[in-house]
């Protein structure tokens, strides 16, 4: 039988532009989806962004208040420390230094967002380098107050609060006897307390100006 | 300008002599006192002290110490920087504080230097592209973020020295490194530059030499511990330290020990890696270019030593949860010894088989037979004892208690003539593992805080 010999002539021209279309489709396929990612995510970072601006909006505020308050206070105990040199005790101004020690200012920032950012993972969301960096210098230095605001806490318990309620009628809000203000312990509760309530300020104000330069790199975007 | 200082070391480690600070200050001039207290391990125990009780977590035995030591220290105008402050520097000042008050002192002033520990800031620090990847293996530290459980940053001398330039006596740090303590009062003295390198090179190694307190003055000396005097009295040593740099080591002369070139060189070979890079958080010292002199009895000159650029990292220390081991022990008698031991790991091998547990390893050792140098130990023939040793390493804590419990019963279940089983069955520990890694130097600030006693 003879074998006929089917030959099949194979167009390379068509089979190339198939090819490139085929190529050309996948790739605008990838380009469209990359163009939707992106959009969404420039949507998902718009928010996070307007988010961020609102909670650092309201941290500066609380801040600002904060430090004036702390200045006052910080103030109050400086003057009062001329009692100890008198040889009477004015009693308003012993009051006076009573309640610059029994006033213990808390910073609460709103960390939603970044609380929110940091545990979806979408930290790299965020585009712009200098404000990530911004950001997390701000946060971590919030971290950083808390070994400080514990040891105050620890001090103001341990040391001024008991004297507080062994010396001062705070009913009648006078000091039961202005002779304990006298003693080497209260002069060294006093500076003790003043000590960390001026680190405290500091780091207040650090944190102060690192939530203004991400308030500032927010509003440049 | 003083025409030199002496820096004296008083202590090589936590658990270190006790009275050798007394007698660092009581028994001849020096004008600083170093302490250190701070291994790799010792911050994770006192960040499980703080997390049981916040007002702990700082080593508690220096504050007794401080009660001797303060009268001492305030008498000669001796000035103390310690890292007992551990993982609550600020809480540690505030108890030297207490004792100073209570006797009576006014005018002392005490510094505390922290910011170091940056167990809060992990998760800010590893989001902001700080993977901080294990020196060693180079996996980043988010594997075993979930067991972390202290993390701190080895500053160098730079916070000290800003308490010193605040008057401070008393300085109680952190994670300081244990060269950083020595180095600081030679930059507070002398006024050296942060960049003169040679200089600050110089005052690392004087750290390194105080740094393990008498191993650099006659303890633990290899070459020639026989010839070491009065070793129940060993002097600690004092670093001599002058203006340009160079360096005498010495020690008291009515205490005991040896300062000799070998003392001195043992020392500086003690946790070394690239000798021609030692990196510290101040300045990268060249050990190969020390040159050692003996001037005196007990008396050598170290000088001529170099320095580079301190990098752009900070070395971190972080220590995690890594699962449990337990380590039993008998230990049996003459005659045939050895073989009750060997016979004794094969029943607790076949036991744990048997009871189906598994373990990550399993280690056997016959102290008093090669348990120190194993296979190249030369035999004995038939010891008159061997303490049988054998620990597990593991996952599973149920497991482990299994194990055990496995110890004891031996004593009336395999060979004879065992002793050494008062302490009854063996605790269960965990293991805490070691993570060094590196962080940029502007991701944290050491932070100083300085209270006057009046």
């Amino acid at each position: 039988m003879p074998v006929v010999k089917e030959s099949k002539q194979i167009n390379w021209k068509d089979k190339f532009v198939e090819l490139v279309v085929v190529v050309i489709g996948i790739t605008l396929a990838f380009m469209m989806n990359r163009s939707y990612e992106n959009h969404k995510n420039k949507q998902v970072e718009y928010q996070y962004l307007q988010s961020f601006k609102d909670d650092i909006g309201s941290d500066l505020k609380q801040l600002d208040t904060l430090l004036r308050h702390q200045e006052r206070q910080l103030q109050k105990i400086k003057n009062s420390q001329s009692l100890f040199s008198r040889s009477t005790i004015n009693p308003d101004s012993a009051m006076t230094l009573i309640g610059a020690l029994t006033t213990i200012y808390i910073y609460s920032s709103q960390k939603t967002t970044y609380e929110t950012i940091k545990s979806s993972g979408n930290f790299n969301i965020l585009s712009d380098y200098r404000l990530k960096q911004a950001l997390i210098k701000y946060y971590q230095g919030m971290d950083d107050l808390k070994y400080l605001r514990q040891t105050t806490n620890f001090y103001y318990n341990t040391f001024v609060i008991p004297f507080i309620l062994k010396n001062v009628d705070l009913h009648r809000k006078k000091i039961v006897s202005l002779n304990a203000l006298r003693n080497r312990r209260f002069r060294n509760m006093v500076y003790g307390f003043q000590s960390l309530l001026i680190q405290k300020y500091t780091m207040h104000k650090e944190l102060y100006q690192s939530a203004r330069t991400v308030m500032t790199l927010l509003k440049q975007i | 300008m003083k025409k030199y200082i002496r820096i004296a070391s008083g202590q090589g480690y936590w658990g270190d002599r006790f009275d050798a600070p007394l007698d660092q200050v009581k028994e001849g001039p020096i004008d600083y006192l170093v302490m250190d207290y701070l291994a790799e391990v010792t911050m994770s125990i006192m960040q499980k002290q703080k997390s049981r009780d916040p007002n702990l977590g700082y080593a508690k035995d220096f504050i007794p110490l401080m009660k001797q030591l303060l009268p001492l220290l305030v008498e000669k105008k001796v000035k103390l920087i310690t890292n007992a402050g551990g993982v609550n520097p600020v809480g540690c000042m505030i108890a030297v504080r207490n004792i100073a008050e209570q006797m009576g002192y006014s005018g002392l002033k005490i510094a505390a230097v922290y910011g170091d520990d940056i167990l809060n800031q992990l998760d800010p620090l590893i989001a902001s592209g700080n993977e901080m990847k294990n020196m060693e293996t180079g996996e980043p530290l988010q594997k075993i973020r979930r067991t972390v459980s202290s993390a701190n940053v080895y500053f160098g001398a730079r916070p000290v020295v800003k308490a010193l330039e605040q008057g401070a006596q008393i300085i109680v740090t952190g994670r300081v490194t244990d060269t950083g303590i020595s180095l600081a009062p030679m930059i507070h003295e002398f006024g050296w530059e942060w960049d003169d390198w040679n200089k600050l090179a110089a005052g690392v190694i004087g750290g390194h030499i105080n740094e393990c307190g008498a191993q650099a003055s006659g303890g633990n000396f290899l070459a020639g511990w026989k010839e070491v005097p009065r070793m129940e009295r060993i002097g600690f040593p004092i670093v001599e330290a002058y203006p340009d740099g160079s360096l005498i080591i010495t020690k008291h002369e009515s205490l005991g020990g040896l300062v000799s070139e070998r003392t001195v060189k043992e020392q500086l070979v003690y946790e070394l890696g690239n000798p021609a890079e030692y990196i510290t958080p101040d300045v990268v010292a060249d050990f190969t270019s020390i040159r050692l002199e003996q001037e005196a009895e007990n008396r050598v000159r170290v000088y001529d030593i170099k320095g580079y650029p301190d990098t752009e990292f900070y070395k971190v220390s972080i220590s995690y949860f890594d699962g449990y081991t337990c380590i039993g022990q008998l230990t049996y008698a003459w005659p045939e010894a050895l073989e009750k031991a060997q016979k004794a790991d094969d029943i607790i091998r076949k036991r744990i088989e048997y009871l189906g547990l598994t373990f990550d390893d399993i280690h056997t050792e016959y102290l008093g037979y090669n348990a120190c140098h194993g296979s190249t130990a030369p035999p004995i023939k038939d010891p008159n004892e061997v303490v049988f040793l054998i620990g597990v390493r593991g996952h599973d804590k149920q497991m482990m208690q299994k194990f055990a419990n496995e110890i004891v019963p031996l004593v009336l279940t395999g060979p004879p003539t065992v002793t050494g089983f008062g302490g009854g069955r063996p605790r269960v520990r965990d293991v805490i593992a070691y993570w060094p890694a590196l962080l940029k130097k502007d991701t944290v600030s050491p932070k100083v805080l300085t209270i006057e006693v009046v």
